[in-house]
């Protein structure tokens, strides 16, 4: 653990465009090894749907 | 690959995921795989030197497409957080991570049941100490639900509607109430300190709450968790589970989340034995009315 080398941290790895979900924003990545990952974070506009 | 074998004795389903055997074991903190990948640090699960909440696809599932889904949610970059600490603002932003996991997953044809869940402490078998959640993605739907959908029929009408109305009335075992979301010891307790968090108008899933009623659960979640930890003023292990509607087709169900919390003193755990695993009847050592005012108590203070 963990599995697969992540990138560097300066160097976030690219993502497709944001989404948005109520208020939160989403990033989706794909991990080295296939799995996906999410990131969500509160949209700067705390719109909901 | 997990495999699924079904207990004739005991009519239920048994998931092997032997591969789960060698997942990561209460590793030291500067070994937590949930941490944010920081420079010069090694590599986590997460490449990010900082985030808010985070999902991704278990390492070690016990369910993966095309047979469900096993996902990690983690609550925050503090390591040494918890549920109960989280700011409101993102405990609220937790609720609609759920509800966006749960509508995601609800939409695949080989998920017949989404269970969100927490185990909080290593008395009930968490094995990383970092907070977050898991995400099950059932390729059936389990007896749990399934007991509860017999529930409303034999109630006939929603189960929980009916056992709310009914907590409401007596008021005994209420440990806190909002506006939209109302906690209790059930009436039937099978722990000692076991609550329901409940939505007051019926709504199957996440998916029908209001924005309010989001706001008044991550509330009520954390005012449950924040007096779980001011009763023996000390972390309070729990299991933490979203029951919401089947996603098969049937919309039936009443969202609300139960904690099966294994402490019956501040030293002492209930332990499943002999008439609980071998009979399936849970013998208690305390009152659900007595443990109801002690935890009542406990959040007022916290």
């Amino acid at each position: 653990m963990p599995s697969s080398p992540p990138l560097p941290p300066d160097r976030p790895p690219a993502t497709e465009e944001p989404e948005r979900f109520g208020p939160l924003v989403l990033r989706r990545l794909v991990k080295d090894d296939g799995r996906a990952l999410i990131l969500f974070s509160r949209a700067e506009d705390g719109g909901e749907r | 690959v997990s495999l699924r074998r079904f207990n004739e004795l005991r009519a239920e389903e048994v998931v092997y995921a032997v591969q789960r055997q060698d997942r990561t074991f209460l590793p030291a903190e500067d070994h937590c795989p949930l941490c944010p990948t920081r420079p010069g640090q090694p590599p986590t699960e997460i490449p990010f030197p900082s985030y808010e909440i985070v999902v991704f696809d278990n390492l070690f599932p016990s369910f993966e497409a095309p047979d469900g889904a096993a996902e990690v949610v983690v609550y925050t970059d503090d390591h040494h957080g918890s549920f109960a600490a989280l700011a409101p603002e993102r405990a609220q932003a937790l609720m609609w991570v759920w509800r966006q996991r749960y509508e995601e997953l609800a939409a695949r044809a080989d998920i017949a049941y989404v269970l969100i869940f927490e185990n909080r402490g290593v008395e009930v078998g968490t094995t990383l100490h970092h907070p977050h959640g898991q995400i099950y993605g059932f390729p059936f739907v389990p007896p749990v639900a399934g007991g509860e959908l017999a529930a409303d029929a034999r109630l006939g009408g929603c189960a929980s509607c009916t056992l709310l109305g009914r907590e409401l009335e007596s008021g005994d075992r209420v440990v806190h109430s909002g506006d939209g979301v109302v906690a209790y010891v059930p009436f039937a307790a099978r722990w000692p300190y076991e609550t329901h968090v409940v939505v007051r108008e019926h709504r199957p899933s996440l998916s029908e709450c209001t924005a309010a009623e989001l706001a008044a659960l991550a509330s009520a979640l954390q005012a449950v968790t924040r007096g779980y930890d001011r009763l023996f003023a000390r972390p309070f292990p729990y299991v933490m589970v979203l029951h919401q509607a089947p996603t098969d087709g049937r919309l039936a169900g009443h969202l609300h989340v139960e904690f099966y919390p294994p402490l019956r003193t501040a030293t002492k755990l209930k332990y499943l034995a002999g008439s609980e695993q071998g009979a399936g009847t849970f013998l208690m050592d305390v009152m659900p009315e007595d443990s109801a005012r002690a935890l009542r108590e406990a959040i007022a203070d916290a």
